[in-house]
């Protein structure tokens, strides 16, 4: 009895000193990891905890515009499709036949580049490599395409050039517009675009860039007559669209190509539409991520609706890399399409499916992490330096602050709940490639 | 030999009792001084985090009573979704009440976080000041 009373004593102290430190250790203060790997499971009887929270976040989600991802989709006809694949890898959509679509928009890098600006003509390779490669620099980051041309997307590039008001299409073709689909619209635009899909050399600029629809005409007629003339690609646009490959419009290359880039590109059922729709599980830290997004990050004031953007042009004050649209490292984005100056250093909300894939962000792929992008939002001083800037530089970052600050601006976020909007922004991720034929399937399939 | 007074069990018991007391009696502001200490930090953001979103709440409300659009009402939306971290600050706070503070050792850790944040003695002097 006494020994059984000396081993209780202290096994029964150890025990309390235990439970008193496990109970009064913070349980926030778990590793990101643990907190990562916790699923939860709206449970009755826990209404006012975590199952209250999955409430919240089902219904923020649907209240602002999430949809699932099938209604998204419009359908098209798989052999358009397929050629447009074809299309989209071949370089003779570019006047001088060395770039593709594909060159620039590529599956390693979530249909984007990985790379701050652009390279278009002139470049080669992918990635680093095609960065040093020295082709031509496009001042912008590349957008990526997911959900591009889907029901509801119709407002194309970072500065919005291409936009659907009214019924009607807005661009820089004016008047003359070559279809009421904005997503055909935009898909005119990169192959008359200097630099982009067009060299920039002295025969250009003295034959071709004069900013008339008629030369933008002339170049898309050549174009189509070269694919027209293309043995495999001609004889499968001529097959599909019932016409003579000498006879070769470029109506028909833009329709298969938006075709293509619409289905292929599609957005699929990410882990958030299975949390939503069918009580998909969910970690603790996607929960507190989903509750900042909708609540105090107040993300979804600009990411809202179907796609995560609300298609309207915002400002946040990120640093700005490379020469810029205008010259001396700055861009002042929506203002070069509309010329009114309240326009100044707006860009489109860029929709946030794949977001985690699609690094560098921003305009100009200044920023790497996403982490920092979602920092620019509300502390866009702590990502600069501004005593290695040139007063330029500096001036023109006031100018974007002064914007920026009339945004509606999150609250200060610790990094812990930076990351946490991170895990949450992850169940946006898809994989294109879990459902998506490759363009020779789909060939196939056609026939 | 054991003393005669040790083999009393009332005695020893008693003894025993009373030094208990005095030891918990003792321990106890320590073990407050140590929550306080422990938690101060996380407790001190959740202050301000909450106040900070009550603020926003305030704001995007007012907005959507002057000018009511689907904008000022998702607004307003998110102010209410952003009020949960206040949900996390009464539940934090309620179990460092079930952990032994009191009421006055909150207010002083409350105090502690604003005063954190006072770059200069106005702030400190704008919490304390009466007003009347």
């Amino acid at each position: 009895m006494k020994s059984a009373s000396r081993f209780l004593l202290p096994v029964s102290g150890a025990l309390l000193l235990v439970s008193v430190t496990v109970s009064a250790c913070d349980p926030t203060r778990r590793s990101d990891e643990q907190l990562r790997s916790t699923p939860i499971e709206m449970s009755d009887h826990d209404l006012a905890g975590d199952g209250m929270r999955l409430a919240v976040l089902r219904e923020a989600a649907l209240k602002n515009g999430f949809v699932p991802a099938e209604s998204l989709e419009i359908p098209g006809d798989p052999a358009r499709q397929a050629v447009g694949g074809l299309i989209f890898a071949s370089p003779l959509m570019s006047l001088n036949g060395k770039i593709s679509c594909q060159d620039c928009h590529l599956d390693q890098f979530g249909s984007a580049d990985g790379l701050p600006n652009a390279i278009g003509v002139g470049g080669t390779g992918h990635g680093v490599a095609r960065m040093r490669s020295g082709g031509g620099i496009l001042p912008r980051n590349v957008l990526p395409f997911w959900g591009r041309g889907s029901k509801g997307f119709d407002t194309f590039f970072w500065d919005s050039r291409v936009r659907l008001v009214d019924g009607r299409v807005i661009s820089q073709f004016g008047d003359r517009a070559p279809s009421n689909d904005p997503m055909i619209v935009a898909v005119h635009l990169p192959s008359v675009e200097v630099r982009e899909m067009i060299a920039d050399n002295p025969q250009v600029r003295d034959g071709l860039v004069d900013e008339s629809v008629d030369i933008a005409a002339q170049i898309h007629q050549t174009i189509a007559r070269r694919f027209g003339a293309d043995a495999t690609i001609g004889q499968q646009l001529a097959r599909t669209y019932g016409v003579r490959r000498d006879a070769m419009e470029f109506a028909q290359i833009s329709d298969a190509l938006a075709q293509f880039i619409r289905h292929r590109f599609r957005i699929q059922p990410t882990r958030l539409h299975r949390f939503v729709f069918d009580r998909g599980p969910i970690s603790r830290t996607e929960l507190n991520g989903g509750i900042l997004f909708y609540g105090r990050g107040r993300c979804a004031a600009c990411h809202n609706g179907p796609y995560f953007s609300d298609f309207e042009s915002h400002a946040v004050a990120f640093p700005q890399v490379g020469f810029g649209k205008n010259g001396f490292g700055t861009d002042e984005g929506r203002f070069n399409v509309t010329l009114n100056p309240d326009d100044r250093f707006l860009f489109r909300t860029p929709p946030l499916y794949n977001v985690t894939k699609t690094s560098p962000y921003s305009h100009s792929g200044s920023i790497v992490r996403i982490e920092d992008a979602i920092v620019s939002h509300f502390d866009p001083l702590r990502l600069v330096d501004t005593k290695k800037m040139s007063a330029r530089a500096r001036a023109d970052l006031y100018q974007r602050l002064g914007v920026a600050a009339r945004e509606t601006l999150p609250a200060q976020l610790t990094d812990q709940e930076v990351r946490e909007l991170v895990a949450f922004l992850r169940m946006l991720d898809f994989d294109p490639n879990a459902s998506v034929p490759s363009t020779g399937a789909m060939l196939q399939r056609a026939r | 030999m054991r003393s005669k007074l040790l083999r009393n069990k009332w005695l020893s018991h008693g003894a025993v009792l009373i030094a208990g007391i005095a030891i918990g009696w003792l321990a106890l502001p320590l073990w407050r001084d140590g929550l306080m200490t422990w938690h101060q930090q996380r407790y001190g953001l959740l202050v301000e985090q909450c106040d900070s979103a009550m603020r926003d709440h305030l704001q995007a409300k007012l907005q959507a009573a002057n000018a009511p659009s689907r904008e000022t009402g998702m607004a307003l939306y998110a102010g209410e979704v952003g009020l949960i971290v206040c949900q996390d600050y009464d539940l934090y706070q309620k179990r460092l009440l079930q952990w032994g503070l009191s009421e006055n050792e909150l207010a002083q850790m409350r105090l502690k976080a604003i005063e954190a944040r006072a770059d200069d003695l106005d702030e400190v002097v704008a919490t304390h000041e009466i007003r009347f």
